[in-house]
């Protein structure tokens, strides 16, 4: 039923014939991607980690540099783009993961704060301030020239995100960073190797970032460094908090919800802030295990069935 | 078992996308707009529609509010008198947030849905030229509200006009024009910032300073993050310069001529515009009048922000916006506004968009609120060159005669 109203809603989304609208579901499948790759990280293995805008960075950079250079198409100039971020992840991931809580959380933002100077100050790669102007992603048959030539493409790398991402959390690994989320002692009594398991996670994080940033290279063309900063990675923490951290569903609803909200309310100027902060600290009250956290609380109490939830009982209010 | 089951319907569900998407795609591409008896949207009969936007929320809603209100306000005169060739202009207002995402989806959405004729808009550089790209390929006017980076407007492009209050270049240049023409300095130290601003400024100061055969013996840059000035002023003391120019924003500006009076620095101190924004709240982050002895501010106004020549503009604000005292960004809003009528104008009565590009390269007018003229040319996208100065001496502010201007040719 829902795949159906999701087959539905995509193919109606470039008839509607506007560009704008065509432009804000690339973006916000692109935050999709972008958002599932920091939940993996913060979600499922329990990792306070604030780096993800600086691989999204990279991944842009990288993988509109290699478009620049090589004018290979995108279905290698990203995956090239998210390996770069995946690696760079990687070497971050072996001092993060000898650090803990605040001390992983300060460490990987001052690496995101590094991450923006070397953006804002390498001009003769990034552009520095004056930001990045790309040329446009080649299908190996000719340019993307604008969103609508980008949307089916956006759309099918979102689809295939979400499809590894699935197969992700049903499979070993994806048990082995719940179970390090739940407690590494634990997890290390059960013979996971905590450490390794983390610095995968903060890999495969890095990876999705990346894939991220070679997504928006597909629909824009320009980057500056000032999208990379802190309100990012805000706002991509608020889209899986409020939709539901831990959880594929919620990670979604949370996404396509602070996706549209900024534009639904843009016309209220500066009421927006106000209102959009109200509805923030609403749902943090009323929902602590976010939307889909209530979605699941409300069908288990209609007694359809046993909550699926992955959240823990220390994230929520209900056990 | 769950996985393969998984697998299947996802697989599935990637079949239905793809048939669905190719018909979507193929009718998207099918449905073309509609010809009326314009060649261009946004225009009829009876209305020329422009997309108005700059930041209304977040950080920089300071830079865009009072600006874009008074772009409203011209419009509005403009339409008390009877319009443009019988036609009414009607504003389509938009909150950029000087983003680059939200910039770009704000300029689609008055392209695609509201169908405007001429975006008029951006208060930040670096986010209106995230829309370049996109509206050169749609062949839709962008006229920048007050954004006057140096980014938007070099190189040209055929469809973007801006720099209403100068570009950095303007900067630099009338900047050095000031100092060695008024203050017959031979050896400038320079204090700007380690960015693209920066190195705008000091790409026109240096060109003028070579023009005019004085040295730039000391050239500091620094972060617009500094909380100390202490290294970069010495090195400015001991150079020996005989006057000290500025090109940084408020703050860094503000600890240089603080630390400038500590050290017993007695030369002339010359600050561009962005370093006094507001003169009160500077003098006040400085802490002692005692300072400014020497101190010069540059503006691309034709007076200072409330002095007579700009009082017209100041009334005609709260007029039509009773209550409301304009901040220093207001006037900047106006020289766009003037812009697009005059081209508009000027493009005759029945004005496609390529038309209306054609007026506004052609035009040259005086404003009444900035220093010099507005020109435009064929490949030339920076509307304004001049500045005027004025000094300061801890008590009163008097201009400096002569309008000051960025000579270096457009590269």
């Amino acid at each position: 039923m829902l795949a159906g109203a999701f087959v539905v809603a995509s193919a109606a989304i470039p008839m509607l014939g506007s560009i704008y609208i065509v432009f804000m579901a690339n973006m916000i499948l692109m935050y999709v991607v972008l958002a599932i790759g920091l939940d993996i990280l913060l979600g499922r293995a329990g990792q306070f980690a604030f780096a993800h805008t600086a691989f999204f960075g990279i991944g842009i950079y990288a993988t509109s540099l290699v478009n620049i250079a090589t004018g290979l198409p995108f279905y290698l100039t990203i995956p090239i783009g998210a390996c770069i971020a995946g690696l760079v992840g990687a070497l971050i991931a072996l001092p993060a993961t000898r650090l803990k809580h605040l001390y992983l959380g300060l460490a990987t933002f001052a690496f995101a704060e590094v991450a923006q100077w070397v953006f804002n100050n390498w001009e003769e790669v990034t552009g520095g301030a004056n930001g990045l102007r790309f040329q446009p992603s080649q299908t190996g048959f000719g340019e993307i020239t604008n969103d609508l030539e980008a949307y089916p493409f956006v759309l099918a790398i979102a689809v295939f995100m979400v499809w590894i991402t699935r197969n992700l959390e049903l499979s070993k690994l994806g048990r082995s960073m719940e179970a390090i989320k739940e407690s590494e002692h634990a997890a290390t009594a059960s013979g996971i190797s905590v450490n390794r398991t983390k610095a995968i996670a903060f890999t495969i994080s890095a990876v999705y970032a990346g894939v991220a940033g070679g997504m928006f290279t597909l629909f824009q063309s320009y980057v500056h460094p000032d999208v990379l900063g802190f309100d990012t990675l805000v706002l991509v923490l608020s889209m899986i908090v409020i939709g539901g951290i831990g959880t594929l569903p919620g990670v979604i609803v949370g996404v396509v919800l602070l996706g549209l909200l900024p534009e639904v309310m843009r016309g209220l100027e500066s009421y927006q802030e106000f209102i959009y902060g109200i509805i923030l600290i609403g749902v943090l009250m009323f929902m602590p295990r976010g939307i889909w956290g209530r979605v699941l609380s409300l069908r288990d109490s209609m007694g359809s069935r046993k909550p699926e939830g992955k959240i823990t009982a220390s994230q929520g209010e209900e056990s | 078992m769950k996985s393969a089951k998984v697998t299947k319907s996802l697989v599935g569900l990637g079949l239905g996308l793809g048939m669905a998407l190719a018909a979507g795609t193929a009718t998207a591409y099918t449905v073309g707009n509609p010809q009326g008896k314009y060649q261009d949207p946004g225009i009829s009969d009876t209305e020329i529609v422009i997309g108005l936007h700059a930041p209304l929320s977040g950080r920089a809603k300071a830079y865009g509010v009072d600006a874009l209100d008074a772009a409203k306000m011209w419009y509005k005169m403009i339409n008390d008198r009877g319009g443009i060739w019988g036609r009414k202009i009607r504003v389509v207002t938009a909150d950029d947030k000087c983003s680059p995402n939200d910039l770009v989806a704000v300029v689609k959405k008055l392209v695609t849905v509201d169908k405007v004729f001429v975006v008029h808009g951006g208060s930040c550089t670096h986010a209106t030229i995230a829309a370049q790209e996109y509206i050169t390929r749609e062949k839709v006017p962008m006229v920048m509200l007050n954004a006057a980076g140096d980014a938007g407007v070099f190189p040209p492009t055929r469809y973007m006009f801006g720099s209403f209050g100068g570009t950095q270049r303007t900067v630099g240049g009338s900047l050095i024009d000031f100092v060695t023409s008024k203050l017959g300095a031979k050896k400038i130290a320079y204090l700007a910032h380690d960015d693209d601003f920066g190195a705008s400024n000091y790409l026109a100061a240096k060109w003028a300073a070579d023009k005019n055969g004085v040295k730039i013996v000391e050239d500091q840059r620094v972060s617009r993050k500094i909380v100390d000035v202490t290294a970069p002023m010495l090195k400015v003391r001991a150079s020996g310069a005989d006057v000290l120019v500025i090109t940084t924003y408020t703050g860094p500006a503000a600890l240089a001529v603080k630390k400038a009076h500590e050290f017993g620095i007695k030369i002339p101190i010359v600050a561009a515009v962005q370093a006094v924004p507001n003169l009160n709240a500077f003098v006040k982050n400085v802490g002692t009048k005692d300072a400014f002895k020497s101190f010069y501010y540059g503006s691309p106004l034709n007076d200072l922000t409330d002095g007579p020549k700009q009082k017209w503009i100041i009334d005609m604000f709260k007029k039509n916006y009773p209550g409301r005292s304009p901040s220093p960004f207001m006037s900047y809003g106006v020289p766009s506004a003037m812009a697009i009528a005059q081209a508009l104008h000027n493009a005759g009565p029945n004005p496609t968009r390529e038309s209306f590009v054609d007026a506004m390269a052609a035009l040259k007018f005086n404003t009444g609120i900035l220093a010099g003229p507005i020109e435009f040319g064929e490949n030339k996208r920076d509307g304004h060159n001049a500045s005027i100065f004025l000094k300061y001496d801890g008590t009163n502010t008097s201009r400096v005669p002569g309008i000051f201007y960025n000579r270096m040719p457009a590269q």
